[in-house]
This record gives C-alpha cells, structure tokens and sequence, in this order.
C-alpha cells in the first residue's frame, strides 16, 4: 500500500530558511499486489496490480482522473520490478511486456483500515514487465547449480509506511524451491504454499516482509554481470606516479583500482565513447596492476608497467640521476676545452676565413 | 657566425663547442622537466618526507533532543496505526542515545542503516495524540587541516558502493559530466577535487527555497552565459554529489538538522497546519577521503565553502547513497500510516543531557 498525490508534495523539502505551510492535493492510497513467477529460463515475469481507494477505504477506481494518474505512474513500475532485483536499474534487465491497462477481471487486495481482514477490490491497473534474473545484482551464485534470489520490496525501502499488500512468489516445474526465508525476522511469513507459489498476505507494513529469499536451483540460470562495451586500458608508472587510461566505445562508468602489496585504491571515472580518460594516482607500493570495475563486475586487469629509470614530483629543483647529469658534465667540460683550444687557434682561424672568400 | 659568437679575447674551436652543446641539450632532453624533484627508481618504496593532514576535533557537545509529533487520525472511525519517527544516528561524528519513547516503541533501521522509531497506537474517531521521544546526542565538531602534498583514493569496496547513478544524481549527463571536468577535471588529489566542486558551487548558487526536489539534472540550469545551480540546501548536495561522483569520489547525503544557536531553542520540522517560525531541517554532501572516511562538506554556512570543517550546528539523522529512488526520510523526520501527515512536529535541543 502506498500513498499518492500528496506525496509529491511532501517529499524531500529540507530548508534553511523559514518556509511556508504547503497545501497538498486530497491523498489516497494505492493497493499493491505482486506476483513474481520465476521461469525455467532465468527470467522472472513481475505482474504488478494496483488499485486505488480513500483514506477510508473507499474504492476510487471510477474516478477518472485518479486512473488517468495511476496509468501514466505505472511506467515507474518498470523501475520498481527492476529495483526489487538490484540497487539499480542498471544492474538488472527489466522491461514492459504488458500494459500497463486497465483490467476489470483482476482485483487487489488490501487491509485499508489495518483490522486485520483483507478487503477485495475489484478492477485494477495491471502492468507485466520481463526481468532478466541473469544479470540482477539481487541474484548469487551458491555453486552447484544453487542460487540465492533476493527480492526487495522496493516501496518500504523508499517510504518506510509502503509495502507491497499481496506478494505471490510462483515458478515453472522446470525451478526447484530448495528454501525460503525473509527479512526482518519479525515480519509474517507465508499465508499459504502449493508445490509451486508461496502467497504472503501482509496486513499491515510491520508484518510485511522488506526482503523475499529463496534457494533455488535453476537450470536456465547462468549468473554474469550485465553485459558492457569494450573498454581499453593502459596502464604506466613514472615513478610514484601510477597513470590509467581508459577508451571505450560507448558511454559508461567504469571504476579503476590499483592494487598491490599494502594498497587498494580506487578512482570513478566517466567513459564517453572514444574519447580518452586519462587519471593518476599516487602509489608507493610495488608491483600494481590496475582493475577495471564496470556494471558491478571486474572487466580487464593489466599489469602496470614502468615507464621510465627515474621518477619525478612536482615542486622541486632537480636533485641529478647519474644519465643527464653525467652528460651536462660532459657538455661544459667540452665547452671549456673548446674555449681553450680556440684561444690558441684563433689567428689560424681567422686566415682560413679569409682564404674562403679569397677563393671563389 | 655571429658577433657574440666569437667576439675580441673569447677563442672557440667551433666543432668541440658544437659537441658540447649537444651534450648539453641531450642532458636537458633526459632530464626531467625544470623544477622537479628526480628520484631514482629504485628508492620509489621510500616515502619522501611530507606533511601529512590532520584532525582536530572539539567537544564534544552534549545536546538533549526532543521530538513532538502531533498525531491525527482523520477518519471517523477508530484505527490501528503507525508512527515512523526519524532520530538521531550515531556516526563518526555524533554519538546518539534514546532515553524516552513510547511503550513497545520499535527502532528500525532502513537497508543504509539510518535508524528510525516505530511507534504503534490506536486512535478513535478524528482523535489527536502526541508522540514524544527524548534523545541524548553527544557531538564532535573537526577541523581537518589540509596540508598533505599527496592524498590517495578510497578503496575498492568504497568506490563502488558510492559512485553509481540514482534518480537524483544522474552521472550519465552530459552536461553534468563536462561541467564536473571543466571545474576539476585535470586534478588527481581527491581533497582538491572536493574543495573545487564546492568552490564552484558556492559561487554559481541561485538560492530558491524548493518544495519539491528537483534532482542534479534540474538543478543545474543554464544562464546567459554560464551554468549555475538553483535551489535549496537539497539541490546544493544533489548537484555536489552527482559532479563528485563523475570525478570518481566517492560521495553521499547528509541529512538531519543545522541548529542555528547553542543555546536551548525549537524549531519546526514539518510542513503543518499550524504557523512555524524557525526551520531547520538541512542536507549536506559528504566525501569520502582517506584515511578520514566521510568528510563533511558544506556549501551553506557563512560565505565559504568548508571540506572537512564540521561545526556544532549539524546533526545527522541519516545518510542517503545507495536508495535509486531516494530516500523518504529525507524530507520528512516523521511519517504516518494514518492518512495524514504529522499535525505539528517539534524538535527542541537543549544543552546538557
């Protein structure tokens, strides 16, 4: 159940200076039933239902305008099914398959007044969206065929007084249920299971589960980060001085760690497609290699290689090295020798100067 | 050949001076740029001596908070409800105590570890109650003086967890992405990186009081000639945080209270159906450097900007950096299952506990 209308209003107005009483528009309440159905080929369908009423309970689904409001919200729905799977949108697949329309067959169950009774609405805005379960961030490997699928009710974690009404977890034969669990402990568990669904009925937010777990065992299910465009990185010390460059073809942001003996450090960077990105940091631990982080997942590693015999900071008079140092001895050693020489050549010199443009 | 080459009383042996020259320019070429200190390879596993930053902290403050949220149930009939209060946490630099709730009173922590109080009453018919919670909070003002010559970057764990996208801090924008480099680009000290983002901001702010939160993508608006941001203490931390976290530094939300006197005073901390005088509700972005963790940053208090410099006038009632949709909380300290906002909310800080 989730409010609305207000909400916008009310939300995330943080002042320093004196501020005047807002009036929002009426409030009301969206009921929110959900069903995740698990398929055999590691894709979950979410079918979301929701049905608007009062303060009091009463139904608003006839009224027009509210509907209006709760089909252009429900493309925010796709947000919420991918959020259930991971921190965010990125790391997760979702889309629309379904919807969102408006459906008089199906109807939403919800606890308005919290008496502990479910009421049954009958209509409801129903939207399908495809979540890919291979590339949620909500979703580990056990090993051994196992995996942990975790699924977040993304309307407590925004609103603490928003929970999702009805939650219906159902699967294909193919997907074997090995457990069951949730978060926090002090919430209810299952009010009913079959061989295939678990079904919460959660009459109030306390008892409402933040997090859905299950073990399964997935056949279709093979557990990779998303998928990410090419990316080139060079890597190069001067020095204390370790130097990362990053292209890659399509825009992105990757994370560029140097790591070695005593050190992890760790810089976000912005990738455009093909335009260098270049950063630097400053290390005194050997050997490093740089990773590169992108989509929650390590994608390249190379080794850092040195770039020259000596290093340099900024800010100081040069101290010497033994290569240029011995030469600019050399060269003003030459210099002097060269003066002393020409004192005593200069009359000889000053004849053949001469005797050039004597002969023509 | 020149005059000044081989003038009166100066000899030359023109080719022996050639080779010196060139011996010299060869030097110049293998040398490193002027005013650079060389070191050679092999000593790079010695730190060179330097300054290092350092931390003062003052206090600690002991301040007595008491919160009172008026409570309606605006239906006819009698009903079973919540209250979601938030409080004080407790953090690096505040350290916070509940001494008083209500019976059977809940602490609640939200999946980035903000704490909150669940308080269960029932309410009859258009019946008003108050809801009162006593928390004792210890704080820790610092001063961090940046003098190091050389800083480093966070961990991995760190990076990733605080450098991604959320609705409110779009690091794919364009514009945000170039305006980030154009302010601090080129600059590979994670201190400086902050200090520039919070200089620019400082000084391209258009102060307007939002009632809404407009999110970095719409904060930062175009004017005739440049880019500047527009909004409140929440655009100001939204803009900070989506430019650091396209810079590569790992940054968050702060929000809770920015007190305007030590001394004992109230202030309103909702938008109610009665008049109010004093709000203070604020959010400030932090940084995360090491070896300090997260680095307050301010924008709003006094002219300056301040990385590192955290007065007695904060305090934290929760951190926002992971929630995609943002967080709740944030803009209000106390919610209701009961169909209508909060009558009246009250927080008093007294000093002392």
């Amino acid at each position: 159940m989730r409010r609305s209308l207000a909400f916008a209003l009310a939300i995330a107005v943080l002042l320093s200076l004196p501020a005047l009483p807002v009036r929002g528009q009426e409030m009301f309440w969206i009921g929110l039933n959900f069903e995740v159905h698990i398929k055999e080929d590691g894709t979950a369908l979410v079918i979301v239902r929701e049905h608007p009423f009062a303060l009091n309970g009463t139904s608003l689904f006839g009224d027009e305008e509210i509907l209006t409001q709760l089909l252009e919200e429900a493309q925010i729905n796709r947000l919420y099914a991918a959020l259930m799977f991971a921190t965010s949108p990125e790391y997760v697949y979702a889309e629309i398959v379904d919807g969102p329309r408006v459906s008089m067959e199906d109807g939403v169950l919800a606890d308005p007044l919290n008496k502990g009774e479910m009421i049954e609405y009958e209509g409801a805005v129903v939207t399908t969206i495809l979540v890919n379960l291979s590339t949620a961030e909500f979703v580990s490997d056990l090993g051994g065929g196992e995996y942990e699928i975790r699924i977040v009710d993304p309307f407590t974690a925004r609103d603490p007084r928003s929970w999702i009404d009805v939650m219906r977890i159902s699967w294909d034969p193919g997907v074997e249920v090995i457990e069951v669990s949730w978060k926090p402990a002090r919430a209810s568990g299952p009010s009913e299971q079959g061989e295939d669904f678990l079904l919460w009925m959660n009459y109030n937010e306390p008892s409402a589960p933040d997090v859905y777990i299950l073990r399964v065992r997935l056949p279709g299910l093979v557990v990779g980060p998303p998928s990410v465009g090419e990316v080139n990185v060079q890597a190069s010390r001067i020095g204390n001085t370790v130097r990362v460059t990053l292209t890659a073809n399509e825009s992105g942001y990757a994370v560029v760690r140097i790591v070695g003996p005593g050190e992890d450090q760790s810089r976000g960077v912005a990738l455009d497609p093909g335009v260098p990105s270049t950063i630097e940091f400053w290390s005194v631990a050997e050997p490093l290699k740089v990773e590169v982080y992108m989509g929650g997942g390590l994608v390249a590693e190379v080794p850092v290689s040195s770039g020259a015999l000596t290093a340099y900071d900024k800010g100081k008079l040069p101290e010497g090295g033994p290569l240029p140092a011995g030469l600019l001895l050399a060269g003003i050693l030459i210099l002097l020798v060269s003066m002393a020489v020409g004192k005593d050549t200069e009359l000889e010199k000053q004849r053949d100067e001469v005797e050039l443009w004597e002969i023509p | 050949m020149p005059a000044w080459w081989a003038g009166p009383g100066i000899g030359l042996d023109v080719r022996l001076a050639m080779a010196g020259v060139i011996l010299i320019v060869l030097a110049v070429l293998v040398a490193p740029l002027p005013f650079q200190e060389v070191t050679p390879t092999n000593q790079t596993s010695s730190q060179p001596q330097m300054f290092e930053d350092r931390m003062r902290e003052k206090g600690p403050i002991e301040v007595t908070v008491t919160q009172a949220a008026l409570i309606e149930n605006p239906l006819d009939e009698e009903v079973r409800g919540y209250v979601y209060m938030a409080v004080p946490v407790n953090c690096s630099h505040q350290e916070s105590y509940l001494a008083s709730a209500p019976p059977d009173t809940v602490i609640q922590y939200d999946d980035e570890g903000n704490p909150f109080l669940v308080v269960e009453l029932v309410l009859g018919p258009r019946e008003v109650t108050w809801v009162n919670v006593t928390v004792r909070v210890r704080l820790k003002p610092y001063v961090i003086d940046w003098i190091a010559e050389r800083r480093v970057w966070p961990p991995l764990n760190v990076t990733l967890l605080y450098t991604g996208r959320t609705r409110y801090w779009d690091t794919y924008n364009l514009t945000l992405r170039q305006l980030a480099r154009d302010i601090a680009g080129g600059e590979d000290d994670p201190v400086l990186v902050a200090k520039s983002l919070a200089s620019w901001i400082t000084t391209h702010l258009e102060y307007h009081v939002r009632f809404d939160r407009l999110g970095s993508n719409r904060a930062v608006k175009a004017g005739l000639a440049k880019l500047y941001v527009y909004g409140d203490c929440t655009e100001v931390a939204d803009v900070y945080v989506t430019l650091s976290r396209i810079l590569g530094l790992p940054a968050r939300t702060a929000y809770g209270m920015m007190r305007l006197k030590e001394s004992e005073d109230v202030y309103w901390a909702n938008f109610t159906s009665r008049d109010f005088t004093t709000w203070t509700g604020h959010v400030w972005p932090q940084v995360y450097i090491p070896p300090w963790g997260w680095v307050d940053v301010e924008m709003l208090e006094g002219g300056t900007p301040k990385v590192g410099d955290y007065s007695w006038r904060h305090v934290v009632y929760g951190f926002e950096s992971r929630k995609f949709m943002g967080s709740d909380f944030l803009g209000a300290f106390c919610r209701t299952s009961f169909g209508s906002e909060p009558l009246y909310l009250e927080v008093k800080f007294s000093p002392g506990w």
